[in-house]
């Protein structure tokens, strides 16, 4: 049941009708109350969720591509070869063929006490990128020794993706 | 304004509340789960264990390799792992790495094979059953062996005037071992490399069902000796030393 009024508008002339609806509301505001349950929700969930945009998702992604690069390195027995052999710039071009172009990454070797050992430096990317990304995974690896001698050296390799 | 006092309805409103309190009900439950699993690092710790698990068997292949460099140095196992024990708690401090280790055995020998080359396999080997705990995560009893082991059949004969020597080389699981060339091989302690000789190789189906590579010595215009001893460096530094009398 609806209450109609009659007014004139004087800026036209012509007469309009506005319908003043008493009934109704409580369901607009249930829907729209509704929808902000679900919006709400939607946005609760989401804020958690870590997709493959997420800053999150991106450092667990560059971590573990750093952390195979490295397991897969030591398993062919280079990794220990070209530490133990000092053969830095190898080490880089190994690093620089496994992990995919758009990665930057800069390894440290260092030994039990946490003395650098690499005199070189093993990057691929400017130092820069590195200081201003917000974005940079940390992959820590251990290398027992190599050949006949135990002597383990603690591998830190950062990357970023460019 | 006139105010209506509705008397219907109340259901719909009803129904609403509840089913909001049911969402944001589900959606505390679920932020508990994803912050459960959000806090645990469970990609973390697979690297860690993967690093363990490959530096453990790193970690004999080391010790065997010591050992065999002298033959004396049994002790050179347990040491090692005494070590690696501390040394892997350090490299990853927060997360509660322990590792223990049981059955470490080290050593040298012979046994029986069913060879066309000979029945006689000489070896070097050395295993650990190593347990891994990391106790951040509740993670216990994560348990595998480590093993090294490298061994040869070994078999010389003498063709004119030529010493011919056949030697199959295997690893852990029977594994041929391809990689080897002449600074690889002694002979009476002396490098192959230093020697007149040729060395080829090939592979062989032996009687135990073995797939064996088989490398083939030729010491030219060699002296004419009784007995031979063959040791074999692989490229792990792990040592294994053969003797035959020459046929």
């Amino acid at each position: 049941m609806y209450c109609t009024n009659y007014q004139t508008d004087d800026m036209e002339g012509i007469p309009m009708n506005k319908t003043k609806k008493t009934k109704g509301q409580m369901r607009l505001v249930e829907a729209v109350l509704a929808s902000f349950v679900i919006i709400f929700a939607i946005t609760f969930i989401n804020a958690f969720a870590v997709t493959p945009l997420s800053p999150r998702y991106e450092i667990s992604d560059l971590e573990k591509i750093g952390n195979n690069v490295l397991h897969d390195l030591d398993e062919k027995g280079l990794l220990g070869r070209f530490i133990y052999d000092e053969n830095w710039e190898t080490l880089t071009l190994a690093l620089m063929v496994s992990l995919p172009p758009e990665i930057y990454f800069d390894l440290t070797v260092y030994d039990l006490d946490w003395n650098r050992v690499n005199n070189a430096t093993i990057r691929y990317g400017d130092l820069e990128v590195f200081e201003t990304s917000s974005y940079i995974a940390s992959v820590t690896y251990i290398v027992p020794g190599y050949q006949a001698d135990y002597n383990p050296r603690l591998l830190i390799l950062q990357l970023v993706r460019r | 304004m006139k105010i209506v006092n509705h008397k219907k309805g109340q259901f719909i409103v009803l129904a609403t509340l509840t089913v909001a309190i049911m969402i944001v009900s589900i959606g505390m439950i679920m932020y508990g789960t994803i912050t459960y699993f959000k806090h645990k690092r469970w990609q973390e710790y697979l690297m860690i264990i993967d690093n363990a698990e490959l530096g453990s068997q790193r970690v004999v292949e080391i010790s065997l390799a010591n050992y065999t460099s002298t033959f004396n140095d049994t002790q050179i196992l347990t040491d090692n792992l005494n070590q690696w024990q501390m040394n892997l708690t350090k490299a990853y401090q927060g997360f509660g790495v322990a590792l223990t280790y049981s059955d470490a055995t080290i050593g040298n020998g012979t046994k029986s094979v069913m060879s066309q080359i000979d029945n006689t396999m000489y070896f070097s080997g050395t295993n650990a059953t190593i347990e891994i705990d990391i106790t951040s995560v509740g993670l216990t009893g994560y348990k595998f062996v480590a093993s090294a082991f490298l061994g040869v059949i070994l078999n010389a004969t003498y063709d004119n005037s030529n010493l011919v020597i056949s030697i199959a080389v295997e690893k852990e699981d029977s594994t041929p071992v391809t990689d080897l060339n002449k600074n690889n091989f002694f002979i009476n302690n002396e490098s192959l490399a230093n020697i007149n000789s040729t060395l080829t190789h090939s592979y062989e189906m032996d009687n135990d069902d073995v797939l064996r590579i088989v490398y083939r010595i030729v010491i030219l215009n060699d002296p004419g000796l009784s007995n031979v001893l063959v040791a074999v460096v692989d490229n792990r530094g792990i040592k294994v030393i053969a003797n035959s009398t020459v046929t």
